[in-house]
């Protein structure tokens, strides 16, 4: 028997970016040659249950997944595949977070991909909502860096990474971002597509709305060296719960501050920020604190 | 490891068969309709080339580029030159990638290939195949500030340029990217091309493909082109003569896109090499219309020799520096565009209200236009004689989805799912694809 | 106006150290009965409430959230009390698009020797939750 580790990599639903991502690393040929591959399958199309079910419990050393658990099957799936699997690393946004599918939480009949729902019931929920995970590696699709650090960890390395680890920065995505602090007051919201920021001043200083502060980097602020603000694709960084209600909070702590009780101005400035979940949940809704819509009156 | 080709058409989610008198069958087309407007009302204009690439992140590049070209079109906007260079540059490589990673099927287990096809060639050698496709990668992040999922394109420019370091280094990985694509083509010319003479499924079509200046077939953009299945030109223009076309499309007649399409739209390809290189296509096969199904792979072939040189020779009209990459917007309204995506003709249909927030968003996708297509072909298969729904049947509709794939470009990846639908529409009998 | 006799709401209050939990404590000690409904929690300032507080009481079964600090003006930490003010102003509009009623969460402003106003503050917080029935975000959880 070859003491090399078995690897599986497991895609429910998604757009296809996890996997592209983790085959375009620059180490996965180190990586490959020191894993026997269980299988490499997106949702129902290589393996059925009854295929996972013919792994030894705890038989695959590491199991990769990617993508959101949507339904009954997915949820199963999940179940039996935590079963199989030594380690698993949530991988990306969507099984990390819900991804972009998890706005469908909060938009009743709206839909990003053709999800099999089936009955209203199913809603979009991250990994760990379902089953015990041991690692995570946020981004939509993960950067880069992120991925070869998971890869050397995870398999170049002869320790064992700590339960718990996210291959990313515990610091925000400030944190590698560069760009110069002002601090100024928050007094009007800009759109980066109508009015072009700055490029060398920090963007949320120049009143755009950036994620950056309660996003985890690692990302080497990708987003921010394009001159567009961070859409917070790594979810909140450590120490926070919910990544749309910090930022959120971090802008209303922004907004010009008369401190004499009347907040009509900061208001205004607050009422001005378009598509608040949208904007603040983008790819964290599902793992809110308050996870979908409800029906509560009014 | 033996590859397994059905389990690499994730397009097929699901194949409906209709047994009335007659037996039919159709696929069933991921959803790009009302349930994604809805998902895009409310959100800001300005995420709509965010959101549209985590579609299909096989042709995130396509999507991201026929957003920008669509939020242009809202925002009354002309980009200045350099970011239309720029754009231009970024399809260029987008397909580069997309065609690389379709036609290696892209898995590290080994089989990679079309079939196996190209590696039979032991000068390319899967590691080979995951670098080329990583410095393709590289040329979208340089050039689209993010690699798989570019961002740099709004409505009016781009919101970045490549720097002084980052335009040579641009320029080496393509000049790689083309030699590579010279020798893939080879490669499949070896021992694909045997394959496509020898699958021999043929499906009669309306194209539709978009041509440039001189009817050259585009890998970008230009005047959208429809020929019937005898080549004859049956429409031509922009999206206001083409979207109604298509919006009216009966669904028993097929339309092509994609590769094989844009092989039957245009006079050829754009550039020297590859339109010497389809030659060898045209002897093997006889010159356009083509309606062998499996030509579109090697259509695909060329068209990766074709994306390299057209990207060689976009990156010589970058220049970096701190030129204009942005115009001035005016008030948002409704906008549509079409590009030539990857895998085929996109069109995005936004409409935008003053404050920025879509209210609609519409696509016409590849998948979609092309499902006419393929249900044609199904429907050729299973119609001889067939009284019902055999294990013959099911094997003559897996036949008909090979000789799609590639070509046939997948989406998210879902199961190959097949079922028999009552007089009622309720499902009968299902097959899973193990 | 709906039947919810029977139905003890559930309520976290984040109460002001200085004023507004001042003002609990002397309804304690002046033997002034409130509603029990009410868990008190003491903070700093309510400029010192952060959203995962409110949203995690929330998630875990509040029905209700009362945050109570300074009036205007009043506050030591220069306008910790509006900053505050200012983020659940936000926030409700996030908690709206999640179908959320807002009237769940409610801020005062009481000063600590305002013990009676405290008290009736809390009984009408308490009736107006009771009006709305328990909280459907616990479900999700």
């Amino acid at each position: 028997m070859s003491n090399k580790k078995t690897l599986a990599f497991y895609a429910a639903s998604g757009c296809g970016g996890c996997s592209q991502s983790l085959m375009l690393s620059p180490s996965l040929a180190a990586m490959l040659e020191g894993v026997d591959i269980a299988f490499w399958a997106t949702q129902g199309a290589d393996l059925t249950s009854d295929d996972i079910s013919g792994f030894d419990d705890k038989g695959i050393d590491v199991l990769i997944y990617a993508g959101p658990l949507h339904d009954e099957s997915s949820i199963d799936t999940a179940k039996l595949l935590r079963r199989k699997a030594k380690r698993i690393v949530s991988y990306g946004a969507c099984a990390h977070l819900g991804g972009l599918c998890g706005l469908t939480n909060v938009y009743p009949g709206a839909q990003l991909r053709a999800l099999s729902k089936t009955d209203g019931e199913g809603f979009v929920q991250p990994l760990s909502a379902v089953i015990d995970v041991d690692y995570i590696l946020p981004g939509c699709p993960p950067p880069e860096a992120m991925v070869t650090r998971m890869v050397e960890e995870l398999f170049l390395s002869d320790d064992v990474p700590e339960i718990g680890t996210v291959f990313a920065s515990s610091k925000g995505v400030c944190a590698e971002c560069g760009r110069e602090h002002v601090r100024n007051p928050l007094t009007a919201i800009r759109r980066f597509h109508t009015d072009p920021p700055d490029p060398s001043v920090c963007l949320i200083d120049q009143g755009y709305i950036c994620l950056g502060p309660v996003t985890r980097g690692g990302c080497e602020a990708v987003c921010l060296r394009s001159n567009r603000p961070c859409t917070g694709c790594a979810g909140p960084v450590a120490g926070v719960l919910d990544q749309g209600g910090a930022i959120l909070h971090a802008l209303a702590s922004l907004v010009s501050f008369s401190g004499d009780g009347n907040e009509e101005k900061e208001h205004q400035v607050l009422d001005s920020i378009p598509d608040v979940v949208g904007t603040a949940y983008k790819y964290s809704a599902a793992s809110s604190l308050l996870k979908k819509r409800v029906n509560d009156g009014k | 490891m033996a590859s397994n080709v059905i389990a690499l058409i994730p397009h097929f989610d699901e194949v409906v068969l209709t047994d009335n008198n007659k037996l039919a069958a159709r696929v069933a087309i991921p959803q790009t309709g009302d349930g994604f407007s809805s998902y895009m009302r409310g959100r800001l204009a300005e995420d709509l080339p965010l959101y549209v690439q985590r579609l299909d992140t096989h042709c995130a590049v396509s999507q991201h580029l026929a957003a920008v070209s669509a939020l242009d079109r809202c925002y009354g906007a002309s980009p200045p030159e350099k970011a239309v260079r720029i754009r231009r540059a970024l399809a260029y490589a987008g397909v580069y990638y997309h065609h690389l990673e379709q036609l290696f099927l892209s898995r590290p287990s080994g089989d990679v290939g079309i079939a196996g096809l190209v590696t039979t060639d032991e000068t390319l050698a899967p590691t080979d195949i995951f670098e080329t496709l990583g410095r393709a990668r590289d040329v979208i992040d340089i050039l689209g500030g993010r690699g798989i999922t570019p961002e740099c394109g709004i409505a009016g420019g781009v919101t970045k340029g490549p720097t002084d370091d980052e335009l040579p280094r641009a320029k080496d990985i393509s000049s790689h990217l083309l030699e590579f694509a010279l020798q893939a083509e080879k490669g499949f010319r070896g021992s694909g091309a045997i394959w496509v003479t020898e699958h021999d499924l043929s499906v009669p079509a309306y194209s539709l493909g978009t041509v440039n200046d001189v009817a050259e077939a585009s890998l970008y953009d230009g005047a959208l082109r429809i020929v019937d299945p005898e080549g004859t030109e049956t429409a031509v223009g922009g999206t206001k003569e083409i979207l109604p076309i298509l919006l009216a499309w009966k669904e028993d007649l097929p339309l092509r896109v994609g590769p094989l399409a844009r092989l039957n739209v245009g006079s050829g390809a754009s550039t020297p090499q590859a339109k010497a290189l389809q030659k060898y296509l045209f002897d093997a096969l006889g010159e356009p219309p083509i309606d062998r199904v499996a030509a579109g792979h090697w259509a695909m072939v060329i068209e990766l020799v074709e994306s390299a040189e057209l990207l060689v020779s976009a990156l010589t009209t970058l220049e970096t520096g701190d030129s204009v990459i942005n115009s001035a917007l005016n008030d948002p309204c409704e906008g549509i565009a079409a590009i030539e995506g990857a895998s085929g003709t996109l069109l995005h249909h936004y409409v935008i209200d003053e404050q920025g927030i879509v209210q609609e968003a519409r696509i016409v996708s590849p998948e979609s236009l092309r499902a006419t297509e393929v249900n044609a072909a199904l429907s050729s298969a299973i119609s001889d004689g067939a009284s019902g729904v055999t294990e013959g049947v099911i094997e003559q509709i897996v036949s008909v989805i090979g000789s799609y794939q590639p070509a046939y470009v997948p989406s998210a990846a879902f199961p190959l799912r097949i079922t028999l639908h009552d007089k009622g529409g309720k499902v009968a009998k299902e097959w899973r694809r193990p | 106006m709906s039947d919810n006799t029977g139905f003890e709401p559930k309520i976290i209050a984040f109460l002001c150290k200085w004023t507004t939990y001042a003002a609990a404590d002397l309804c304690g000690v002046s033997r002034m009965p409130y509603p029990p409904n009410i868990s008190i929690i003491s903070v700093n300032c309510t400029g010192e409430v952060t959203a995962d507080m409110i949203l995690s009481s929330l998630a875990k079964g509040a029905d209700g959230i009362l945050i109570g600090g300074c009036r205007p003006g009043h506050c030591r930490y220069e306008g910790g009390n509006i900053k505050g003010s200012n983020r659940v102003y936000l926030l409700k509009r996030a908690l709206r698009e999640f179908g959320v009623n807002t009237e769940r969460i409610r801020e005062v402003g009481i000063a600590g020797a305002q013990g009676l106003v405290f008290q009736r503050a809390v009984e009408k917080f308490t009736a107006d939750i009771r009006a709305l029935g328990p909280s459907p975000v616990v479900s999700n959880v």
